[in-house]
Order: structure tokens, then sequence, then C-alpha cells
């Protein structure tokens, strides 16, 4: 493999993106901890700004070696990964308070090793596909390849940092989208983790707002019922496969998965159930209906709307949304970061930033499409399905459609490790860019 | 496995799974954009009107300061009043720009309740102004009469409001004023200091003493209330959403009744007095003379109140005791008796004083008569002068040694007491002397040093801690008057002052030590320092008068007492100075003998000042009768 630096090549459209989205994040960090009166910012911009000097750093080490390097290393990096997160268990700490253990403190710097770990995990689910091949439309080989995914998954939940494990689910969902699992595998998956999630949802909203009417609330409430519901589907399923032994045909064994499904459904479901605490149960009533919890929770959520909506067209000025100057917003620096942004900047600027969005899918999309190896493509697969995921999940959060789940918007939001760990997947997409036509 | 031949790109599946993917992030995207769009331009008057009606404002709950004890932990020493303010939201007011109108309606009518002038009330919203949802507080400590004027018509008066706000009393104020400080609204150059510590514009802040460098434990946290106002200014719905969180109570090594006699044995002399515990530096009272009333400077500082007290010609502000020098005068012959007995001078070496002693061409002169033979006990006994003019210019080198001396009794540096603005004082060095006053030292000089009335000035906290140290043998521990830090709440103790620390130790023999105690226990038992004269109390100590330049002397006078005491911490060590007062002996050491008498035998001041006129009376009785019998 000679290496041929004419042969580079580089997306300058796409740097210049995302090099203006980290300077809309500075910005508007700027403003979410500037004080009229004494007209100065809170340390946590410049905070930022340090973070983004080390996140340029650590880009121009990624692109410097071969993304085939680190595929070699995978098993380490994944194993460095899940160290770091068993001691974030053992010495970590938390920030925000209310038990979330999710930060390494070392010295002046936190860290939050579930960031990176994403990375580290498209890295070996990439390797792991792209070894399976064609053999991914295997039943089997589709579930073992979820089994990468479980350990940090596990680790995260446990901390208990649910929005962050669910990224893994659009990750790995994406990738083997994009490495060639069956449709119907996939489709199955997705009513699976529907029943699973959707059921939850709708238990917690009527259990926590006391309307427990109607029959079907009633049986989706009821563990026990849901149970024997499961135990009774499944002696079906085992049945019909058992019959498909007697009679040779393709239909009784597609029958029997069909029929599994949804036990397997039903039991996550009441796990879930079980395992849901009231504070996530009343972040899904909210989300449901904010206005209920007016001056509690779902303040936020329509403090949020009010602030967005007020922008209007043409926003209200830099340094100058009263919302954002109210602290009616807690995580106005994070998790409400568009909320500022809406406000100052109104629809011209939600557009601008939506076209900056566009951009790097489209130009992220096409270092997919145009990679030198399926590798290659897998990785930029993975690192395109979690931007998108964050987007949507954080504009989503923003704007009343999509539940409070503290993910960070990517570039914009305030925070070191989720900055440094997007400028190295970037890295890692500029790496794949790169080198298409080195060989 | 790994294929370089063909891209993933060339097979048709690959292909269209990636488009797929595309159109569904894309699709992402665009349900993001709708929904912005929808928010942004569909719903903007509505949420732009919620925004403007988005009454619901954070208002800050103010915490209790935290109360200061004296070290008995009965009776504060500062304690807080309830007092109504009237505030001021500005958002609520009405716009300038739109209803001036109404606003001048307002403020005027707001003028004649509140008995200010509208130029006052204009003034503090716009001085006082962070960020236009914060109340701005128009006046203090308003009766409730006044509120019910306002509450009568609220609806005329949007975004007026009424609030408590703790007021500082302080109970000893003219006695403990300098040490206890007082609070004020902090300054746009404070804020900006502080911005990191969670001030916001209009907090109250510590602006010195106590309330100053203890302002983190006694501020408190303040909580944050909810409150929505419907559009007749009604409150219709508030809730505590952040409780507040009350300061921490100081409780502080000063003894409130030793701070009281010896403010009321000072009476109106200029000066400060100190009294501390040698073997701890623990200080019991710290008074500077005159105080001022802190009480008048509640709230915002009353401007005519303070300029008054800012000129007067006592300089009330002026914590003398460790801001302001002075020469050390006589006492310091303690320090020249140091170096001399040090260099390996003989105590029991004699020199005569006849009044005056001839250096050079200038004839430099003993504060009495003359004393006849004199050696070391007597002439500090004495307070010769003479005798130390001749001594100091047998200790070699000269000036050198005995400045040493000064420094390593800790002239010339804070002492790091826990107050702010304390005075380093100064020691001269050869060097600036030359800078100075454009000539090398000379002999001149060096006697002048050796009886305190050169260059070196020390403040009264430096020359308590000198007297400590002879006390303790050549160990100095640091002044301090934070005791403990508590919580009322749980009654419990969360800091106690480490105490003991190590202010300076000396490489003085003990030898030297017991020279000077006993020279200063006889200053008192039969030298200058007899007013302070106890039958029942050993006291040691050192009168001085220092000359100056405006007016009389300032009068010294350094001691601690028992002297005799078995148990270490039952000594006390207390240094006064009134300014042109006079003599040491005559002014300075009734004062510290007040203080001793009422500390150790419970005697009133009077009883104090009748027994030593009564010596005084004998005294001069007998000097009469040896005059008429010689």
């Amino acid at each position: 493999m000679a290496k041929n630096r004419g042969n580079f090549h580089i997306d300058w459209v796409f740097l210049l993106t995302v090099l203006c989205l980290i300077i809309i994040g500075l910005f508007t960090i700027y403003s979410t901890g500037y004080n009229q009166k004494i007209q100065q910012t809170e340390k946590n911009f410049y905070l930022q700004l340090v973070w983004f000097a080390i996140g340029v750093f650590f880009f121009l080490l990624t692109i410097s070696t071969s993304y085939h390097k680190y595929v070699e290393w995978a098993m380490y990096l994944y194993g460095i990964g899940l160290v770091l997160l068993l001691a974030v268990l053992v010495i970590g700490k938390g920030i925000k308070g209310g038990g979330v253990r999710s930060w390494l403190v070392l010295g002046p710097v936190n860290f939050q090793p579930s960031e990176i770990m994403k990375l580290f995990t498209i890295i070996i689910m990439a390797k792991f596909l792209n070894v399976l091949g064609s053999e991914i439309k295997n039943l089997r080989n589709f579930f073992i390849s979820f089994i990468i995914v479980l350990p940090p998954l596990g680790l995260i939940l446990i901390q208990p940092d649910f929005g962050t494990a669910l990224v893994f689910a659009p990750i790995c969902l994406a990738m083997l989208f994009i490495a060639g699992a069956k449709v119907s595998h996939i489709g199955s998956l997705l009513t699976l983790s529907g029943l699973g999630v959707g059921i939850p949802l709708i238990v917690a909203y009527y259990k926590e707002t006391g309307k427990m009417t109607g029959w079907l609330i009633q049986i989706l409430a009821n563990n026990n019922i849901l149970i024997t519901i499961s135990v009774v589907l499944s002696i079906i399923a085992l049945i019909a496969f058992m019959i498909n032994f007697f009679v040779r045909t393709r239909v009784f064994i597609k029958f029997a998965l069909a029929l599994v499904i949804i036990p397997i459904g039903f039991s996550s479901a009441v796990i879930i159930n079980s395992y849901l605490k009231p504070y996530q149960r009343k972040r899904i009533v909210i989300f449901i209906d904010p206005e209920r919890d007016y001056y509690g929770a779902g303040f936020n959520i329509i403090q949020s709307k009010i602030a967005i909506g007020s922008g209007g067209l043409t926003g209200k000025g830099y340094l100058k949304g009263p919302q954002n100057q109210l602290s009616f917003l807690p995580e106005k620096r994070t998790d409400f970061v568009f909320s500022s942004f809406g406000e100052e900047w109104g629809f011209i600027g939600s557009m601008l930033l939506m076209g900056l969005y566009f951009l790097l899918i489209y130009r992220g999309v096409m270092i997919i499409y145009h990679a030198r190896d399926m590798l290659g493509s897998l990785i930029a697969t993975g690192i395109m399905g979690m931007f998108v995921f964050h987007i949507f999940i954080n504009i989503g959060m923003a704007t009343g459609m999509m539940p409070v789940t503290g993910l960070p918007l990517p570039f914009i939001s305030y925070g070191g490790s989720s900055l440094l760990t997007n400028l190295i997947a970037i890295g890692l997409l500029f790496n794949i860019e790169m080198r298409r036509y080195v060989h | 496995m790994q294929n370089y031949s063909i891209r993933p790109g060339q097979k048709a599946v690959f292909r269209k799974r990636v488009t797929s993917f595309l159109s569904i992030c894309l699709f992402t995207i665009l349900v993001l954009l709708f929904r912005i769009a929808y928010l942004q331009i569909i719903m903007a008057d509505m949420y732009s009107n919620r925004a403007d009606a988005n009454r619901v404002r954070c208002l800050p709950i103010i915490p209790n300061r935290g109360k200061v004890y004296d070290r008995h932990y009965k009776i504060p020493l500062i304690i807080n009043k309830k007092s109504l303010c009237i505030t001021v939201v500005p958002v609520s007011l009405p716009k300038v720009k739109t209803d001036a109108e109404k606003r001048r309606k307002l403020i005027e009518r707001l003028s004649v309740i509140l008995q200010m002038s509208t130029n006052d009330i204009v003034k503090r919203i716009e001085n006082d102004k962070g960020d236009i949802y914060t109340p701005v507080v128009i006046k203090e400590n308003v009766d409730f009469a006044t509120i019910t004027k306002i509450a009568e018509d609220i609806g005329d008066f949007p975004g007026v409001y009424w609030e408590n706000r703790p007021a500082r009393i302080y109970t000893m104020t003219n006695t403990l004023s300098h040490l206890l400080g007082y609070t004020g609204s902090i300054s746009r150059s404070e804020l900006r200091l502080f911005s990191k510590r969670g001030y916001r514009p209009g907090s109250v802040i510590g602006k010195t003493g106590i309330e100053r460098i203890y302002d983190l434990d006694l501020r408190g946290e303040e909580g944050i209330l909810e409150r929505e106002v419907n559009a007749r200014n009604h409150v219709t719905y508030q809730k505590i959403r952040k409780r507040q969180v009350n300061g921490r109570s100081l409780v502080l090594a000063i003894d409130r009744n030793i701070q009281h006699i010896a403010q009321t044995a000072m009476g109106k002399n200029r000066g400060a007095v100190i009294v501390s515990k040698p073997a701890t530096g623990e200080i019991l009272a710290l008074l500077s003379n005159p105080g001022y009333n802190a009480n008048l400077f509640y709230g915002r500082i009353n401007e005519k109140e303070f300029s008054k007290i800012n000129k007067d010609i006592n300089k009330p502000l002026f914590n003398r005791s460790i801001q302001a020098v002075y020469p050390p005068s006589s006492i310091f012959k303690l320090v020249t008796a140091t170096a001399a007995l040090e260099q390996g001078f003989s105590p029991t070496k004699t020199y005569y004083c006849d009044g005056g002693f001839m250096c050079g061409n200038r004839y430099f002169k003993c504060w009495f008569g003359h004393h006849g033979r004199q050696n070391m006990t007597l002439g500090i006994i004495n307070s010769c002068n003479v005798y130390f003019y001749k001594l100091s210019l047998e200790i070699k080198p000269k000036a050198a040694t005995i400045l040493r001396y000064a420094k390593m009794y800790g002239f010339g540096k804070k002492t790091g007491i826990d107050l702010l603005g304390e005075s380093r004082g100064f020691v001269p060095t050869m060097k600036w002397k030359k800078k100075q006053a454009g000539r090398p030292w000379l002999d001149g000089d060096t006697l002048n040093l050796a009886i305190g009335q050169g260059d070196l000035l020390v403040t009264p906290i430096q020359m308590n801690t000198f007297t400590s140290s002879i006390y303790n043998n050549g160990i100095a521990y640091k002044p301090y008057i934070l005791k403990e830090v508590r919580s009322i709440k749980e009654n419990k103790v969360l800091m106690r002052n480490r105490g003991k620390q190590s202010l300076f130790t000396t490489d003085i023999s003990q030898k030297t030590f017991r020279l000077l105690k006993s020279g200063m226990r006889q200053v008192v038992s039969w030298g200058t320092g007899r007013a302070a004269f106890s039958p029942k109390v050993v006291v040691a100590g050192k009168t001085g008068t220092a000359q100056n330049t405006r007016g009389k002397s300032h009068a010294w006078f350094t001691c601690y007492a028992p002297a005799n005491a078995k148990n270490p911490e039952d000594v006390i060590s207390i240094t006064v100075i009134c300014e042109n007062a006079g003599g040491g002996g005559a002014i300075a050491a009734p004062i510290a003998a007040c203080i001793i008498r009422a500390h150790f035998e419970n005697k009133t001041i009077q009883e104090t000042m009748q027994y030593i006129w009564k010596q005084w009376a004998a005294a001069s009785k007998k000097d009469k009768k040896k005059k008429q019998s010689n």
C-alpha cells in the first residue's frame, strides 16, 4: 500500500461546514453565559474554547493514521472504553446531580467516557460486520452483532444515562442496514423495540396522570396479564415450530418467528416498566403533555417553546434574548442550547443552522458512498447515524417533539467530551474521505 | 477479507441502501425544519405574546446573614432585624418610551408616599438595575402604614412590590465598629472582582471588618421565588423554587466585657486598645477610638451621614489598632536591651545619667532631671534615655544589630490578623536612610533609634504581639479574631479556628527574657508604670511617650498580667495607645489598669481610678517630705 500524498483529498465544504457549526456554538455559549450588567460571560465559554483547541489537536491526530490501523486496534480501543466506563462507576462523579455518575475527573478536566465509547463501538462493529460480509443476512449473525453493543450499553444504563445509551440503537441499526442485513430482520427488531418502549410509555403516562380507564390500558398496565399473554403466544410459537418438523414448509417457521417477537416485546415492556425511575416517568408524562405540570418539570419545555417561538422570523438579536437572559432554562447551554439560539436568531438563523446540518449529513453520506471499502463505509455510517440521532433528539426536545433525554446538540452544546468526540468523529470521516483514492 | 478491488459503491444493493439512509436522514432534518417553522412563523405571534405576558418572575429570596457572637456565645454582637423594603421590578414598570407619562405619574406618587425625591427614585432604579427582572430596592425600613398605602391601590403601581430584607443591627456598634465593619450593596468594581462567587447587582456584601473578610460564611445562599402576577399586578401564584440558606454564625474570640471596659476607660482619647492572649494569639478586645455608628450605614450607605463621618477630623473610619503607625518610643528600649544582652553585654554595668548626653554637636536630653547611676534593670524601670544612648553606642555594629532584633520581634511585618487593611509599620535600613536623607546613618540616628524615636514605626497590633512574645520567651502566635463558625440550625460547630499559629520565633536566650521580664515587673511595681499596679495581680509592662510634631506626645503602655500566672492561658497582654494625650505612665497605664482590675478583680473603672489617684497623692506627699527633709 504505497502512500501517495498527492492523492489525498480534502473536502473543504465539509470542513467549512463543521467550522461554521462550531463557531455558531461558541457564539451561543457566549450568549448563554452573558451577563448584561457586567458585560462579561461566564467561564464556560473559555473552557469550551480550550476544548475546541484540544479537539483540533485530536482531529489532526485522528487523520494522521489510516483508519485501517484503528480497525486493527479495535479490540484494544473497545477494551479501554469498557475499562473507562467501569472506572466511572467506581470513581466517577455526578455533576448534574440526580445520582448520575457519568464523569471521570482527571485533575482539572471532567470527561465523559460514554461519549468516546460510541466511536470505539462503531469501529469494532464495523470490523465485525466487514468480516461477516453477506453472512449478516443470517438471523443468528444478526443477533450476534448485537452482543458487541450490550456491554457498553449496560454499563451506561447503570450510570444511569438513558439518553446516551439510546444513541447506540440508531448507530447499530444504521450500520446493519448499510452492511446489508435483511429488512425483515430490522423490521422485526423495530417492532420489538416499539412494543418494549411504547407500552411502558403509555403505561407510565396513564399511571402518572391517574387516568386508568379503558380495558386496553388496564391490560397493558397489568404485568401479570402481559406475562400470561407472552407465555400463551410462546407456546403457540413452539407448537408452530414443532409442526415445522413434520410439515416441511417455510410458512410455519415464519409464523413462529413473528409470534416470538410479541412475547419478547411484552417481557421487555414488563422489565422496563419496573425499571423506570419516578423522575423518568415524570419526564415521559411531561413530554406527552407539558402544560400539565406548568410550574414543575413541564416548565422547561414550555419556556423553551416560548423562547424559540418568540424569536419569530428574524430573532431578538444576539445577546438580547430575554428568555435566555432570564435563566428560565436550567440547562440552557447544554440540553436547551437551541432555545437560546432560536430566540436570538429567529427562523432565519434556524434555517441557516439546519442548512449547515443538511450539508453535514449530505457530505457525510457521500463519504459512505464513495468510501474505498466497506470498512470505511460502515464507520462513516455509524458516525452519521450518531450525528443525525443527536440532532433529531436535541432539537426535537427543544421544540417539544421529543422527550427530554439530555443529548447534546453536535458542535453547538457546551461540553468538552461531546465536542472532543465529535471532532474525532469528523477526523475519522476525513480519514475515510482522504484515503479513498489511496491504494 | 478486505477486498480492495471492488468499491462498495459499485454494488447496486449498497447504493440503494445508502440512498434510503440519506433520505431518512434528510427527512428527519426536514421534519425538524417544519417544526421550527411552525413555532417561529405560524405560532410566532402567539409565542411572542406569551413571552411578553410571561409574568413568571424569578425573584431572589434574601437569606438572613449570619449572626456574630462574642466568645461567651450568649448575646449576639450583630443581629438581623426584619425590615420591609419597597422594591421595583423594572420590566413591569410602564415603559419609558411608550408610557412615559404613566411612568412619571407612578414615580411621583411613589415619591410622595415614600417621602423621597423623584430624582432619588430614578437614580436608584438606574444604579442598581441588573437585568430588568431583578427587583431593585427603592427604600429600606419602611413602616407598615406606608405599605398599606401602596397595597390599597396596588393596581396603580405596576412593578412595585415589597419584601423583607433583613437589616443588620450592631449591638455594640461604637465600640466594635472597626472590628465588625458594616455591609452595603455591592459596588460595580466589587461585582467585577467577585463575579464568580454568585453576587449579583444589588447583593449585600460586607464592606469592612469581619463582615468583609468572612462574607462568604455570613452571606448564605439566596433562594429563588417564582411569582406570577396578572395584568392588575396582583400576585396570582407563587412558589419557592429553591429555599434560601441562611448564613452561618460566627463566634469571635472577642470578650464583650473587656471590649466594653476598654472603650469606657479610653473615654474620649483618640487611640487604640488591644487585649489578647499571649498563649494562643486570640484577640479579646480590639478597640479603635473614636468609633462610628455602623447602624447608620444600613442598606445603602446614607451619603450624608457617611460624608459627615468621613470628614470628621478624628478620623473615626480609620482602624487605628491595625492601620495606624506610631514611633514605639521608650518601649523600644526593650529591643535595644535585647540587642545589647545578646551581644554579651553585662547587665550589671552602669552608666551615669546627668540629664543628657552630648553626641557630636547635639545634646540629647533625658526625659527626667537626672537619674544618676543606672544599670540595665534600672534603665528599664526609670526608662532612662541616657543609659540607652550610651548603651546603643557600645553595641557593635551599632544600629544594624538593633534593627535586626526589631525585625526578629516582628516589626516591619504584618501580623496577619484576620482583618483587611493591616499596616506593615516601618523598620528603616541604612540604605533607606542614605536615600531618604542624603546622608549616611549617623550616631545621632542610633541614639534616636535606641529610645524608639527615630524613623521606626509600629502598629499597636505589632506592639501587642511583641509584648506577647516576651511573655512567651520569644514565641509569638498569629493574632486572630474568629474562633468558630457555627450552624445555628443544627447548633453545631462547622469550623473551629486552628488557633495557635506561630507567627515568629526568636533565637533570643532565656536569660535575656528573664531580665526583661523582671525589668517590666519592676516598671509597674515602682517604675514609670506604677499606675498599672494592682495589689492582687502582678503586672509586667513598659511605658512609652512618643514625641511627635503634632501637639502632645502619644501615650503608650503595653503589659501582660498576671505575670506569675500558673496557667499561661490565663494571661492577657494589653496594649494601649492614646494619640496626643501625654505621658504613657500618666495616661495609657491607668487605662490598662482599669482593664486588668476589672477583668481579674471585678473592680469598676471608678474604683480603679480612685485607687490610682490615691497612690499618686501618697507618692507626691512622699516626694514633698523627701524634699523637705533634704
